[in-house]
């Protein structure tokens, strides 16, 4: 669709407005969402070494109980009403983790619940998870075609 | 223009956090002496896989024609596990032809064999105790 061309005025308007407009912090949101983001990332860690030092644990198979208390816990701070308060002020840091993911579907299951909880909670649970879960099943698929590829011919 | 300058050069400074300790080589435990009993291959493949660039510490034992070996590997390399796994594995396979090599990189197994190593040093693991042990960390090295 093309642009609509503005008239003088409204291209007066137009900068007015943005000489009024409150610039974005980019730099302070991108510092936030780093020291955030990885201060969840090491929270993740230290359970990581927790399991495989205190339990029948070795250091691969300890990724998966890391992962289960860190979406449990995203989910029970997002039930609670703490995730959102930290994701307005850590953005992308909150929302890259798997806590994001996990919160991406509890918000979504706790807004629908008042709709039941078949069409409410199970219908709109992955409204926003799902657009996840397909582009990463599809980019997953096409990375193993290409590594397959490049296998059979000898480059891998 | 000052604090933005600021800001950037405390995360440039955190991003770029140098690791010059990891340069610091451990030196390997030796076994022969303290334990008594055949130690020696294991001994010997220490200080093939610590003459690896890869490599910062290293630990194992072994029982008769078994030998465990776990290393810490330098963080840089630790991209490339699969790559230092095979080289030291061949590094060692070339020395003991015969013998039943199981390499890791795994933290959990470098620490059982750290706890091993203390156990043979202080006598307190009997030749039957040392197979089980074998055992147990070759269960946990393919699980």
């Amino acid at each position: 669709m093309a642009k609509k061309q503005l008239t003088p005025q409204q291209q007066e308007y137009q900068e007015l407005h943005s000489s009024y407009e409150k610039k974005r912090p980019v730099l302070k949101n991108c510092i936030y969402a780093f020291f955030i983001g990885g201060f969840i990332c090491l929270i993740g860690q230290c359970l990581h070494v927790f399991f495989y030092t205190n339990f029948n644990f070795t250091e691969k198979t300890a990724g998966n109980p890391t992962v289960a208390v860190l979406i449990f816990l995203a989910t029970l701070m997002t039930g609670l009403g703490f995730y959102d308060r930290i994701a307005q002020i850590a953005g992308a840091g909150t929302a890259v983790p798997v806590t994001g993911f996990a919160n991406s579907i509890a918000s979504a299951a706790i807004e629908h619940r008042t709709e039941g909880y078949v069409l409410g909670v199970g219908g709109n649970m992955f409204k926003l998870a799902g657009s996840v879960i397909v582009f990463g099943t599809v980019a997953a698929f096409f990375i193993a075609l290409i590594k397959t590829i490049l296998m059979k011919a000898g480059v891998l | 223009m000052k604090r933005k300058l600021v800001s950037i050069l405390a995360v440039l400074l955190c991003l770029g956090a140098c690791t010059q300790a990891e340069d610091e080589r451990g030196s390997a435990f030796k076994l022969q002496e303290a334990a008594g009993h055949g130690q020696e291959a294991s001994d010997r493949a220490k200080d093939e896989i610590l003459a690896m660039e890869e490599v910062i510490s290293v630990r194992g034992i072994q029982y008769k024609e078994e030998m465990v070996m776990a290393m810490h590997v330098k963080q840089v390399d630790r991209f490339q596990l699969k790559d230092v796994r095979k080289k030291a594995f061949d590094r060692i396979k070339a020395l003991y032809p015969d013998y039943t090599i199981h390499i890791s990189t795994d933290k959990k197994i470098y620490k059982e064999l750290e706890d091993a190593e203390n156990k043979v040093k202080a006598g307190n693991l009997s030749e039957k105790e040392l197979e089980k042990t074998i055992k147990v960390i070759e269960k946990h090295s393919k699980g």
